[in-house]
């Protein structure tokens, strides 16, 4: 009897270990293969889809990830399926082609929405090098109505700007959607990233694509871009041309319509819509078209005195140094983690 | 670095070690654990939400905002009204449900809940804040008691403004 007791208090102290040390191990060994899985979609409370555990820290995403090698028939295969699917996406809005814009979109197919194919991409990439190089000559052509430093800062800005693949697990909304939006990467830096069904804009209305693409990496120079940083408020003339004073809404909490008038103004230069944007068509359009073809910079510190020609010879070399150098730098795959402490898009 | 997984392990270790213990030397109290379990009952569940992707003004013919609403309080399923319909019949027949848009409804009403339960903790216990948004986000989600989680963001902005866009496509394909 007594050893009976014995026995079964010992199962008690060494059940308990067995148990944990097994399950330690277990998961020891399982973390040896290298994934991090902490909810997995299928379990109970997890949503279609759901792949929360699986989200991965920017760090380890940030290099341009080599598409999978695939046989020849598999990749035809694939385009098949994806041109059969985007011929059937819902389009929303009226893109008013030859008359005044409108919300447009071709809504993506969701979470199982097929990864472009590589000859659409690498057009789409093309084209986001144009605009790039577009914007920086637009900055070279307004060098001198800029401040040197908020130049400088914008100019760098634009550098950092990257453009990612849509992606079904970071701002996984735009799998449903048609538009390019700019966010930012884990360090803080710019980047657009796409919603599934703007390939087929591109595609379909390839100056409306070219457009928005264009409006949103204008948006890294938003005024509340460049107050965040404490660049010099250079839009400031703009804004008071466009009757829009105060709708900077760089505040606390605030929503910024500036931001979109500037970052229209600024694309409508670089890749014009081929419609009128609605602002435009307005009784005061003419005023405000004006304002936005003859940009009126708030005169440089130097009082809007053009600057001294070694400073132009000196900046005109910092512009020519990259010539954008974007070729292989700044376009990532899909799976790059979005952060940001900055200021908001 | 320590993956997740290694420090679960080690976790289990301790558990064992002190489970171990406890049950030598008779320390045991079981009516802590029905005490945890009694708190994270008593906030009440999230029956209602609404999450915005806010799009500019009109006049700017920007991206248009994308609203979704979710009712999980009675019935089977959870009822989700997308504002606009963004799921077409080539989504269902993606997700394999093949169903049409009005009827993307098919996520259970305890599943849905404690979705947005998470969310809504998620939400309260983030405390980032923003300024000069471009693309704002919008999340209110309503608990069965009629306490209200409330809270405005920005796209870009990680934590609580991905685990919304998360949500919103995790209900968007039912």
């Amino acid at each position: 009897m007594r050893m009976m007791r014995g026995k079964a208090s010992a199962l008690i102290f060494v059940f308990p270990l067995v148990v944990g040390a097994s399950v330690g191990v277990f998961y020891w060994m399982d973390s040896k293969k290298g994934s991090i899985a902490v909810g997995k979609a299928g379990a109970k409370g997890a949503l279609p889809g759901a792949k929360d555990g699986e989200r991965t820290p920017a760090s380890t995403h940030d290099e341009e990830a080599a598409d999978p090698v695939v046989t020849a028939e598999a990749k035809k295969q694939a385009e098949v399926r994806l041109k059969a699917i985007e011929k059937n996406l819902v389009a929303f809005g009226q893109d008013g082609h030859g008359k005044t814009c409108g919300s447009f979109e071709y809504f993506g197919a969701g979470l199982n929405h097929p990864a472009p194919t590589s000859a659409d991409w690498d057009a789409l990439k093309k084209t986001y090098w144009g605009i790039k190089a577009d914007l920086e000559k637009f900055l070279v052509k307004h060098q001198l109505e800029i401040p040197q430093e908020t130049w400088k800062h914008m100019r760098s800005s634009l550098k950092d700007l990257t453009i990612h693949k849509p992606s079904s697990e970071l701002e996984a909304d735009l799998a449903w959607r048609g538009i390019p939006v700019l966010t930012r990467d884990g360090e803080g830096k710019p980047m657009v990233r796409l919603g599934s069904g703007f390939l087929k804009l591109f595609r379909e209305k390839p100056q409306r694509a070219k457009f928005e693409l264009a409006r949103v990496m204008a948006q890294v120079w938003s005024p509340c871009e460049l107050s965040s940083h404490h660049a010099d408020p250079v839009w400031t003339g703009l804004m008071k041309c466009m009757k829009l004073e105060g709708a900077e809404g760089c505040g606390q909490g605030q929503y910024s319509e500036a931001g979109w008038a500037v970052s229209t103004v600024v694309a409508q230069q670089v890749a014009a819509p081929g419609c009128t944007i609605p602002a435009f068509a307005e009784a005061s359009g003419k005023e405000l078209k004006a304002c936005a073809e003859e940009i009126p910079f708030v005169p440089a510190n130097n009082g809007g005195q053009r600057q001294p020609a070694s400073d132009q010879n000196d900046d005109t070399d910092r512009a020519d140094e990259h010539k954008f150098d974007v070729k292989n730098h700044d376009v990532k795959n899909h799976g790059s983690a979005s952060h940001s402490q900055g200021g908001g898009h | 670095m320590i993956s997740w997984k290694s420090r679960q392990g080690a976790s289990f270790l301790l558990l064992a070690l002190s489970g171990a213990f406890s049950a030598c030397s008779g320390l045991q109290n079981p009516s802590s654990l029905d005490m945890f379990g009694a708190a994270a009952k008593s906030v009440s569940p999230v029956v209602e939400a609404y999450f915005e992707f806010g799009g500019p003004e009109a006049r700017w013919a920007g991206p248009t905002s994308w609203s979704i609403r979710v009712e999980a309080r009675d019935g089977e399923f959870a009822k989700v009204v997308s504002q606009p319909a963004v799921r077409g019949k080539v989504s269902g027949e993606l997700h394999g449900t093949g169903r049409a848009p009005a009827e993307a409804n098919g996520i259970p009403l305890e599943t849905a809940r404690e979705a947005l339960g998470d969310l809504a903790t998620q939400i309260q216990t983030d405390a980032q804040t923003f300024a000069g948004c471009l693309s704002p986000v919008r999340a209110r989600l309503i608990r069965q008691d009629g306490t209200v989680v409330e809270k405005y963001g920005c796209r870009s902005h990680t934590g609580w403004p991905q685990a919304v866009s998360k949500v919103m496509a995790d209900f968007a394909s039912g």
